[in-house]
């Protein structure tokens, strides 16, 4: 057994782990919460990643990164609330279906814009200089962006644990998950909850996207190719539930990363397993919501 | 609950009518598109079965689509079958296939449901696309045997326009049966349906097994009408496009999917020659109807209609009882 | 008198909340019981665990002297079972008449017919058990567009449409007026009058209660209070407390 490479793939596969918590989790509580389904959530991630690309590219592995950081982020989060105002509100009213076809479209049409923004060529950037080496710890050599990325996804999860327990919108959010009915019974104004929880989501999928770039060639089929793993987390880590995607997320990660090793056609076909696996036995996902489908 | 007789059986007739009448007025070389819309057609309105009848979300009518074209395709390609010997085949998988799909995932409710079907459907994607070896892998396969009958595009459009009405018919037929109506039933309240005697996941399980061999069988027409397959026939985005014609056009009424159909692929068929950016118009279209008929730009369309007739004959009562797909909208 | 209905020891719990805790009783031939109880006393949920909703942790239920053990909602339909729901659980994209012919189709095992048509099948039937609950003018009303009333006294042609042989009423007049309240009792009593069918039913109207019941039960947080005939129960102190003085 390959140790250096075993390891390799583990720490590669939580680092997956850890930005498909960060797309996953805003998506998880968008849906479990307030019952918004975006399928063009992915697409946030994808166009946040050629943003932060060209920022890179523009001022350099270094500078480029944390402007992006700070830059694209917001903007995707400023989007976001955009588009759910002027797109999303007029069909909340016919139960899901609206959401599913205006979230359809825009994954078509983000898309397309994608490719007239940013063309069609996969993109790939260095990592800033201070984190392309490797680290040394027990006799192993690990990639410091992927530490880099591990760091910055706990630093997040800190943030958005403290969102979620401190804050009132927090409260509300994690009371609303587990009865969706009690927010407009309690005089929300729930409209602007789910702008604003749209908004966050987007945030973090942009904080994703960013920290995503340094990592692998950025191209067109990453919002569809993210949006199912997303999915895929939302399901196994139970709706709503922010630490069960976590978990789900990390799961994912590391069995994909790892199923590489020994399996030819690993990958996706691990997720899909776990997913079908998991529901097979707990239908509601890792966390199971007393009383609820 | 649906009724089959000739008034519902008009509009299909009608559809089928015009898609046959369009080798006259349209170019040679736009006509394989238009058989590819008859065919996506009729898929959607099959997916219809488990949606807008039985309430059952499916993000997995890929798979069995994929299914139908690719056994015809490995058959006639590479075992050297006749396209009918292939098609039997086709079918007679699906039914075990479907089957175990509807149990793994009706464990789940609602869009968990359909995430499942989704995952079981990219399963059947990733196996597909990494095996070169047994099924072309990425590139697909190309070059599907074809009876003599079926050997040129205006035979090929004709034979599908055939199918969907079957297929249409069908469907209408099993719509304004008891069993369809215990399906709509399943779809309002399943609790109900239990207390009253009746198991709602055995419904929903033979919905699937219909909804699946009406995909598989628009698949076989697919592989004979185009003569080659790739795996993005099984994959989530051919299952989501599905799912979006049904919704598109409006779940709740029979013809719906159709026009769903026509609609976005008709947008995507013009654009695609003038330009790269089908992609952006589409989506655009597709939001502009999702905004402004949430339900669906069938169900508009037919309010419409009933807005001119009451116009003219003042003493017919407006209130639409029951639609197609078992109740009402 | 034979038992149509005993339940022994049920017991459910959600987690730390016990909803139904240790309840027994018995319902025999042409009896009517009465289930009242302050809300939240576990009364639906002891419906759940009768019809098979929801599986007891402990206890068993017997349909006319056999246990029914673990047995799906829809098997115990076939022993006899009808049930009504609290909130009006008809099938709102059909019409009256539909409703019922579900429900008769459902009954007559028509279900899994393909090929005949749905509107004919058990048309008649359908339409003699609208008039026998007053709801003949209304047979081609959508059940979304009926009043409440209405949809309540449809819940009712429903559930009879199983012809069943023990009927349990989750709150039929619940949401309804005075008048109303008591044409439906007035309707429930004449069916199980001339079905000679045994009726267990929840109510909060107290009126209701007295008028009708041949037995009251009196649950409190899961527990059976007291069980007995209505004079006796009316005048408990135990009962008059647990509605917190209210004048019943």
């Amino acid at each position: 057994m390959n140790w250096q490479l075993f390891s390799a793939q583990v720490l590669a596969g939580t680092a997956n782990g850890a930005l498909y918590f960060l797309v996953a989790s805003g998506l998880t509580l968008l849906w479990g919460a307030l019952g918004v389904v975006n399928l063009a959530h992915g697409s946030f991630f994808m166009l946040s990643a050629f943003a932060g690309a060209l920022c890179i590219q523009t001022w350099g592995p270094e500078i480029g990164l944390i402007v992006a950081l700070v830059i694209v982020p917001l903007a995707a989060a400023l989007f976001a609330c955009t588009l759910e105002m002027t797109l999303f509100r007029p069909v909340y009213k016919s139960a899901m279906w609206g959401q599913l076809l205006v979230s359809f479209g825009l994954v078509l049409a983000l898309n397309n814009i994608a490719r007239l923004v940013f063309g069609t060529q996969a993109i790939s950037v260095a990592p800033p200089k201070m984190l392309s080496g490797f680290v040394e710890f027990g006799g192993l050599r690990l990639a410091s962006y992927q530490l880099g990325v591990l760091v910055v996804t706990a630093l997040v999860a800190l943030f958005l644990w403290r969102l979620l327990t401190r804050s009132r919108t927090g409260r509300l959010i994690r009371a609303a998950v587990d009865d969706p009915q009690m927010l407009g019974a309690v005089g929300v104004d729930v409209q602007r909850l789910r702008t604003m929880v749209m908004g966050i989501a987007a945030l973090l999928a942009g904080i994703a996207g960013v920290i995503a770039v340094p990592r692998g060639a950025i191209n067109l089929g990453l919002d569809v190719q993210i949006i199912v793993i997303a999915f895929a987390v939302i399901v196994i880590g139970g709706l709503g539930a922010v630490w069960g995607s976590l978990a789900a997320a990390l799961v994912i990660g590391i069995a994909e990363a790892v199923s590489t090793m020994f399996l030819d056609q690993g990958g996706e076909v691990v997720i899909f397993a776990v997913m079908v696996i998991v529901l097979l036995f707990r239908p509601t996902g890792f966390r199971t919501i007393a009383g609820r489908d | 609950m649906g009724q089959f007789d000739l008034r519902r059986a008009a509009p299909l007739l009608l559809v089928a009518l015009v898609f046959c009448l369009l080798p006259l007025v349209i170019s040679k070389s736009m006509l394989p598109e238009a058989t590819r819309i008859v065919v996506l057609a009729g898929c959607a309105m099959s997916l219809n079965l488990l949606v807008g009848a039985t309430g059952l979300i499916s993000m997995g009518q890929g798979l069995f689509f994929g299914l139908g074209a690719y056994v015809v395709a490995l058959g006639t390609i590479r075992f050297g079958m006749g396209y009918g010997a292939a098609a039997a085949l086709a079918l007679a998988i699906c039914l075990p296939l479907s089957i175990i799909v509807a149990l793994i995932s009706l464990r789940a409710k609602h869009l968990f449901f359909g995430l499942l079907t989704m995952a079981i459907g990219q399963v059947a994607f990733v196996f597909v696309s990494r095996n070169y070896k047994l099924t072309g892998g990425d590139d697909g396969l190309v070059g599907v045997v074809l009876p003599k009958w079926l050997d040129n595009d205006l035979a090929q459009h004709y034979f599908a326009i055939i199918v969907l009405v079957l297929a249409g018919l069908v469907l209408l037929r099993l719509l304004a049966s008891p069993f369809g109506a215990t399906l709509g039933a399943v779809r309002d309240n399943p609790d109900r349906v239990a207390s009253l005697g009746g198991n709602p996941k055995l419904y929903e399980i033979a919905a699937m097994v219909g909804g699946g061999l009406l995909g598989t069988v628009f698949g076989i027409v697919w592989s004979g009408t185009e003569g080659s397959v790739e795996p993005g026939l099984l994959s989530w985005v051919t299952s989501a496009m599905l799912l979006m014609m049904v919704a598109l056009g409006g779940r709740s009424m029979f013809l719906g999917p159709l026009i769903g159909a026509v609609i976005l692929e008709v947008t995507r068929a013009i654009l695609q020659s003038k330009s790269t950016n089908a992609d952006l118009v589409v989506g655009i279209v597709v939001i502009t109807c999702a905004v402004f008929f949430p339900e669906g730009v069938g169900p508009r369309l037919q309010q419409l209609f009933a807005g001119l007739k009451l116009r003219r004959t003042p003493a017919q009562t407006p209130a639409a009882k029951t639609t197609e797909m078992g109740g009402r909208a | 008198m034979s038992a149509v209905l005993k339940a022994t020891g049920l017991v459910k719990s959600f987690g730390a909340f016990t909803a139904v805790n240790d309840v027994s009783f018995t319902v025999n031939d042409g009896e009517a019981l009465a289930i009242i109880g302050p809300n939240g006393a576990g009364k639906s949920t002891l419906f759940d665990l009768l019809t098979g909703r929801k599986t007891p942790d402990r206890g068993e239920v017997q349909l006319f002297g056999e246990s029914v053990g673990h047995l799906k909602p829809w098997k115990r339909v076939k022993r006899g079972l009808g049930r009504s729901f609290q909130v009006s659980s008809v099938f709102p994209t059909f019409t009256a008449e539909e409703n019922v012919q579900i429900g008769l189709m459902l009954a007559s095992g028509r279900t899994w017919n393909a090929f005949a048509r749905a509107t004919e099948t058990q048309k008649d039937e359908a339409a003699a058990l609208l008039a026998k609950v007053g709801l003949a003018d209304k047979k081609d009303v959508a059940a979304s567009d009926l009043s409440h009333g209405d949809q309540r006294t449809l819940e009712l042609a429903v559930a009879l449409s199983t012809r069943p042989k023990l009927l349990l009423l989750d709150e039929p007049t619940a949401g309804m007026g005075r008048e109303e309240s008591r044409e439906c009792l007035t309707l429930i009593r004449n069916i199980a009058a001339s079905e000679s069918m045994p009726i267990v039913f929840v109510e909060h109207d107290m009126n209701v209660v007295f008028s009708f019941a041949t037995r009251v039960m009196v649950l409190v947080a899961g527990q059976v209070l007291i069980d007995g005939e209505p004079e006796v129960v009316r005048k408990d102190q135990r009962v008059k407390e647990a509605y917190f003085g209210e004048d019943i």
